[in-house]
């Protein structure tokens, strides 16, 4: 092409449109994939009323605030391991973390069900034993006998901290299984009322020893009087939510399950499945305007080749007439035309699909934070090559009409002119 | 080699009519007439830029009006070499780079060796990596002719290749064009108004 810049526009215009395509697409991908990894066969969710996909987003993906808390003996029923319909519970205490990461309090089944291992140490014995998730372990460098303090809410501050009780003591570490349990710091339930002044059963007396903090037992505890609720019933021991799988999903019983309680009970369920395709539709939304947006720039960009071929058209109507006056068939100049384009196209479908994934992969680290999901750029899907494929296809509508004016030029009148 | 006859071209009402002629292989022949006689459509009927309305062209025993286009920008290519009044390359590439276009658009096999002797012949060697627009009007001319010799044509029509240019230069493009042309034993049809060129060659043919 003689004019470098008008190619250059060309093909900028491309690798943003076919860039701003393929980060959704990878996007989409990469969330879609990880929400779904994370479902780990949870048919529902019991806990506090609120907001259904808030309660999802917090006890599923831990990227929201829980919808408050429930009495152990609400859901007494659902835990009878004889219950008809459900095979298996798993209680979540939500609320404390220690530098951005949740701690969680559960029971040892949870790995089970997250299909994640220990890869060293070994499971928490006693109140205040921690289990750190992969993710947790590489960012904040924690080693077996690793002590630290919890804060209040999920944000670190001086003012929240758990100073006044004794340290969480890291006894386990586990393999990384790309589910949100990477990003989580695990404990028995009881560890949770401890720290919150609670007493559970099965209380330790891990009290005393391994106090190689100073604590500061005259610091004012902002809330959590627990020394009243020491006497308190073990029937007001609190968790966040249930997660619930049953038995059989598609049983008429467990379907009702969830309206049943809802409408009977001061609990809320939830269904993952169902609150994720309302979530799916609602982000959908923005993900289809940033679609159109990218349709329109690319729209523009198989204009910007169309206009510039064709303006070159004249330009060069010398230099077309002359090759075909050396042996240069209508054929020739109409693929020679429209390999200008289609150059144009490729480079900048390259570019783009390049663009996409350096980005992703640069901004990964962002992401995994906020999400609490690792992203990456390096992996490539099956619709990227629907989208090279309908990228050439317009780069090369773009330079038909072009390329069929350059093959059609009258060589006698373009050149007893000249 | 080339023959014509009752050749005539019709722009709308108005008939234009071709002498016959006839051009043995290897010989020169100057095309003369004044504006509006029909020098560019006839010489532009001898290279199948055109299409044959009435009458008939043979070049190498060959019937022109036969061919297909794709045949006719095929024979063109081949055997036919045409210099034209205003030289025009394709800008964005070197002159060397031009050649060698035109060679590739050739069914012709044509060498490096070949390119570099033709343009050493014209005496353009060191403007090889120029850019079109690099170029005065005299050297485009030269590269031009290469251009036209590099298919090894057996006929070189040429059009006015002369009258955009000085009088040293068209004695000097007049000169390397007959001499390429004698050399390759190719025919050549120059066709102009140029009255310098009349003393320079025997076979005329005037149009009326």
């Amino acid at each position: 092409m003689h004019k470098p810049l008008n190619a250059l526009l060309g093909i900028l215009l491309f690798t943003l449109g076919v860039g701003l395509v393929d980060f959704l697409i990878v996007m989409d991908h990469q969330l879609k994939e990880k929400f779904q990894k994370n479902l780990a066969e949870i048919d529902l969710v019991i806990g506090a009323k609120g907001s259904p996909l808030q309660m999802i987003l917090s006890s599923m993906y831990h990227i929201d605030n829980p919808t408050g808390n429930i009495s152990l003996e609400s859901v007494k029923a659902f835990r009878n391991p004889k219950h008809p319909l459900i095979s298996n519970t798993i209680p979540l205490s939500i609320g404390d973390s220690y530098n951005g990461f949740r701690i969680i309090g559960t029971e040892e089944k949870i790995l089970e069900t997250y299909k994640t291992e220990l890869v060293d140490g070994a499971m928490w014995k006693e109140d205040f034993d921690v289990v750190i998730g992969s993710s947790v372990q590489k960012r904040l460098g924690l080693k077996l006998g690793d002590t630290f303090h919890s804060s209040h809410g999920f944000v670190m501050e001086d003012h929240t901290m758990h100073d006044d009780v004794s340290p969480f003591k890291v006894v386990g570490i586990l393999g990384s299984s790309g589910s949100v349990l990477d990003q989580l710091i695990l404990t028995n339930t009881s560890s949770i009322w401890a720290v919150h002044g609670i007493e559970g059963h099965d209380h330790g007396d891990g009290h005393d020893h391994e106090d190689e903090h100073d604590h500061d037992h005259d610091h004012a505890d902002d809330g959590h009087a627990h020394d009243d609720l020491e006497a308190e019933l073990p029937e007001e021991l609190e968790i966040t939510s249930l997660l619930v799988q049953f038995k059989n999903k598609k049983s008429y019983q467990a379907l009702n399950m969830l309206r049943g309680i809802n409408e009977n009970t001061d609990l809320m369920a939830a269904s993952p499945a169902l609150e994720l395709n309302r979530l799916y539709d609602m982000m959908g939304v923005g993900t289809d305007a940033l679609r159109n947006l990218a349709l329109i720039i690319a729209l523009v960009s198989a204009l910007s080749i169309f206009v510039s071929l064709f303006n070159s058209l004249k330009e060069r109507k010398y230099e077309l007439a002359i090759m075909r006056v050396m042996g240069g068939s209508q054929g020739k100049l109409f693929s020679l035309m429209s390999w200008e384009g289609l150059i144009i196209g490729i480079l900048g479908t390259l570019s783009g699909i390049l663009a996409a994934h350096i980005f992703m992969e640069v901004f990964a680290g962002v992401l995994e934070h906020k999400y609490k999901y690792p992203f990456t750029g390096l992996n490539f899907y099956k619709e990227e090559i629907v989208l090279v494929v309908v990228a050439l296809l317009i780069a090369f509508l773009a330079s038909v009409i072009p390329a069929i004016k350059a093959s059609r030029i009258d060589i006698h009148n373009t050149l007893a002119k000249g | 080699m080339l023959t014509t006859k009752n050749l005539s071209y019709s722009y709308g009402t108005q008939k234009i009519e071709f002498p016959d002629i006839s051009i043995e292989r290897g010989s020169q022949a100057l095309v003369l007439g004044n504006s509006g006689k029909g020098k560019t459509t006839f010489l532009h009927l001898l290279g199948g830029l055109m299409k044959i309305q009435s009458g008939s062209i043979h070049i190498n025993g060959k019937d022109m009006a036969k061919l297909s286009k794709k045949e006719m920008d095929q024979f063109r290519g081949d055997h036919i070499g045409i210099v034209f009044q205003s030289p025009h390359f394709i800008r964005s590439i070197s002159m060397l780079e031009n050649l060698r276009v035109a060679a590739s658009l050739s069914k012709t096999k044509v060498e490096d060796a070949f390119i570099n002797s033709l343009m050493e012949k014209l005496q353009v060697t060191t403007l090889a990596s120029k850019l079109p627009e690099q170029l005065s009007q005299g050297e485009k001319q030269r590269f031009s002719i290469a251009r036209a010799l590099i298919n090894k044509p057996l006929l070189i029509l040429a059009d006015e290749p002369t009258s955009a240019l000085d009088d040293e230069n068209c004695d000097k493009v007049f000169e390397l064009l007959s001499e390429a042309a004698k050399a390759q034993n190719a025919s050549l049809l120059i066709v102009t108004h140029d009255g310098r060129l009349k003393s320079l060659m025997n076979h005329q043919i005037v149009l009326n």
